[in-house]
């Protein structure tokens, strides 16, 4: 028996450290990173709430992008507030109201640009040149569809799940258009003479309320 | 080590009093907090938030750090009832400013339950003078019978009651109910360089500066250059030494990795009702292995909050409330009841700003709809009563096993409604049905028992007495057996502040510690002793 024989045979383990280590090493390596990956998946998992699944699904859009509002997809929106609502509005407030998320919130331009181009293709479908080009009837015709409503509630769930686009114009762009309404020319059309974000002065609440005073600063238009 | 004179942990309303004080009179303050700058007044804010619909989370410290967890019974956010940013909770608040009662201070004498408190009215009422002063609060106590005695008048003119509010009044008086004008820190006329209001009526985020906040003086006192705000960074423990006396803090930056040690003659921990006794639970070392204050348990453990239920009136005709963003009347009447003992005293705010809860726009079709919703709004009243409430085996903060992004364990709130809380609501339901009767209105809507509201008042979980076992901090806010470490906030409180809104006898308070501060660091100046000034850094 030569040397390297007797050493072999003497050898815990019947291949070189070499041949068995480097696959060894990887395979521990491999594990390390499972594990690793696991460990941060389920804490993630426990994190990871169904408010923020329901957000994530939801989203204005997965782009993030942001910036001005083309004059067209501006207007197209302001009609789409016409018709959504039905009822005198300020039309700068809400203007101002979109062109400011357009630039500032994530995904909000591509969701309008893209809401806008939906409704244009809508209106073009029923035989329009485009939403601003349509006859109110179909302007509002095509809104109905974005907000249909059922107070059934597996229902809802239906069209929240089938019809996410659906979904994230009433989240992102008529829920929030309504929220706004009703913080300001809804008062007016309840019959108070102002509402809360105006300059009304101390004077004005201490007698009985008036028609509505056309003439009363808006504090947020001011600045 | 940088070491300064005094370093105070938060920089809400307590923390800025404190500061003004002192700095003020020619000593040099730094404050800690883990939020960011704000501008005041907070016009972006009003804008993005009522003008463009966007709360943006960069005003707060980030949510990790702004965390707590919550077991028990309350079923709102408690965590969204802190704000931290510089100018803290106070940067939102509804600038309610009320004196508490002589009686207040001692209701376990007088109606047996709560906790006497190691001071008097009559020690507290100069403080409340000068707090008056400060905060800019417009009131009077004319038509008010049941107001505390006052030693000075009000700094400012009050807001007088609204069109609806005289109806409503005149109606209530014949059943011997009694309405008059509210205290607020909101100018009526201009005052110390801030504007009279001029009802905008968001006032969350007064966008004029008429209403106070902490950063009407923390700018100023920027501008001193004796006074540092060190923002976005979390204080994550008080160091002491040998002889057991706070020495330093230790802070870290929100987003670095190391720590940074702030040496400090005096530190002033002012954080909040529920991060105050968290600090002095993480500061745990060898002499204190408890925590600061905490030899005898008592961190933490007397913790209680206001329990406010709200509550709606509905009229055959339109009252038109909702004219007026300042809080124009209260009742006063029921603070201190004859029944007080068995349950708690009451105050009722009916002021025409509030409405209740207002109806969900959300999935509206039309306008038509959201003005359909919204149709019972002329004709309604919202009342809120607001109620004293007592510490309880079942209402309790403590450190949570979650942890922040450091690694240090966030608060945790156990609250449950003990039966004087439930005895209290029996008599809410009373108080809701004379008011009812006596107005004409129907009984629209209250708050179940369970869904009572804290008001945003943390209190009481670093109890002041003057006997170690039974609470932490003295009269003056020293934590006991830490002499130069001081709690300034409604977590001092020895229980609830009877049944009014705690902010000014939080400001009182805080000035009347500045006052012992101050005057220990001058005496011990010349006499070169605990207090001295300058010791060399570590």
């Amino acid at each position: 028996m030569d040397a390297q024989n007797q050493d072999q045979s003497s050898s815990l383990l019947p291949i070189p450290r070499e041949e068995w280590a480097a696959p060894l090493h990887a395979a521990r390596k491999k594990f390390l990173q499972l594990a690793l990956v696991t460990g941060v998946a389920a804490r993630s998992a426990g994190q990871f709430s169904y408010v923020r699944l329901r957000h994530w699904y939801y989203r204005p859009t997965h782009a993030t992008s942001s910036g001005a509002l083309s004059t067209h997809a501006l207007e197209t929106l302001l009609a789409l507030v016409d018709a959504f609502l039905g009822l005198p509005f300020e039309r700068a407030r809400y203007a101002d109201f979109f062109a400011w998320r357009a630039r500032k919130l994530a995904g909000h331009r591509a969701l309008y640009e893209q809401l806008a181009g939906a409704l244009d293709r809508m209106a073009t479908a029923a035989g329009a040149r485009d939403f601003l080009g349509a006859d109110p009837a179909i302007r509002r015709r095509i809104v109905a569809r974005c907000t249909r409503g059922t107070k059934r509630r597996w229902m809802r769930w239906l069209i929240a799940i089938a019809d996410r686009d659906a979904r994230r114009v009433q989240s992102y762009v008529l829920d929030p258009v309504a929220e706004l309404y009703a913080q300001t020319d809804a008062w007016i059309a309840l019959g108070y003479d102002a509402w809360p974000g105006m300059s009304r002065g101390l004077e004005a609440y201490r007698r009985p309320n008036r028609a509505p005073a056309a003439a009363s600063r808006s504090w947020t238009d001011a600045t | 080590m940088d070491r300064r004179d005094v370093a105070i942990i938060g920089s809400g309303i307590a923390a800025t009093a404190i500061a003004w004080t002192l700095v003020k009179q020619g000593h040099r303050v730094t404050l800690f907090e883990k939020g960011p700058f704000g501008v005041d007044p907070p016009v972006r804010q009003f804008q993005e938030l009522f003008r463009y619909g966007y709360r943006d989370p960069a005003h707060e410290a980030p949510r990790d750090l702004k965390a707590l967890t919550v077991s028990g019974e309350y079923r709102h956010d408690l965590n969204d009832e802190r704000v931290m940013a510089v100018g803290g909770s106070a940067t939102r608040w509804a600038a309610i400013s009320l004196r508490m009662r002589p009686e207040d201070f001692r209701t376990r004498t007088l109606y047996d339950f709560g906790n006497d408190w190691p001071l008097t009215y009559d020690e507290i009422e100069p403080y409340y003078c000068r707090a008056e002063t400060l905060l800019g609060v417009s009131g009077d106590d004319a038509g008010n019978p049941f107001a505390p005695p006052r030693s000075r008048p009000y700094p400012l003119p009050p807001f007088e009651p609204g069109h609806a509010d005289l109806a409503l009044s005149e109606r209530l008086g014949r059943c011997g109910i009694r309405l008059h004008t509210t205290p607020q820190a909101r100018a009526r006329v201009d005052y110390d360089g801030r504007p009279a209001c001029e009802n905008i009526g968001l006032c969350t985020l007064c966008p004029t500066g008429a209403r106070y906040t902490p950063n009407h003086h923390l700018e100023r006192l920027g501008a001193t250059g004796r006074c540092t705000v060190i923002a976005n960074a979390a204080v994550r423990r008080i160091v002491t030494d040998r002889a057991g006396r706070a020495e330093a803090i230790v802070y870290r930056p929100n987003d670095e990795m190391c720590d940074i040690e702030h040496g400090a003659n005096v530190v002033i921990l002012a954080a909040g009702g529920i991060e105050s006794p968290r600090l002095l639970l993480l500061s745990a070392d060898d002499h204190h292995p408890n925590g600061l204050g905490n030899n005898s348990g008592q961190v933490g453990a007397n913790f209680t909050m206001h329990h406010s239920w709200s509550g709606v009136l509905n009229y055959p005709e339109p009252v038109y409330g909702g004219r007026i963003g300042a809080v124009t009347t209260q009742c006063h009447q029921f603070r201190d009841p004859p029944g007080r003992g068995r349950h708690g005293g009451v105050r009722i705010d009916l002021s025409s700003n509030f409405l209740g809860d207002l109806p969900s726009t959300r999935g509206s079709r039309s306008g038509a709809e959201i003005v359909e919703r919204m149709r019972s709004l002329p004709f309604r009243r919202g009342l809120i009563f607001e109620a004293e409430s007592v510490p309880d085996p079942g209402k309790r903060v403590t450190l949570s096993n979650a942890s922040d992004r450091f690694g240090d364990r966030l608060a945790h709130v156990q609250y449950a409604a003990n039966d004087f809380d439930h005895r209290t609501y029996g008599f809410v339901c009373e108080l809701f049905d004379r008011l009812a009767e006596a107005s004409g209105g129907e009984k629209a809507a209250l708050k179940r028992a369970d869904e009572f509201h804290s008001g945003w008042h943390h209190m009481s979980a670093c109890r002041m007495g003057e006997d170690p076992r039974t609470s932490v901090v003295d009269s003056y806010g020293r934590v006991h057996g830490v002499s130069n470490l001081y709690v300034a906030g409604a977590g001092t409180f020895a229980g609830t502040s009877g049944a009014v809104s705690p902010t000014l006898t939080i400001v009182a308070l805080a000035l009347r510690t500045a006052d012992v501060i101050a005057n220990q660091i001058h005496t011990t100046k010349i006499n070169s002793g605990p207090f001295a000034i300058g010791r060399s850094s570590k």
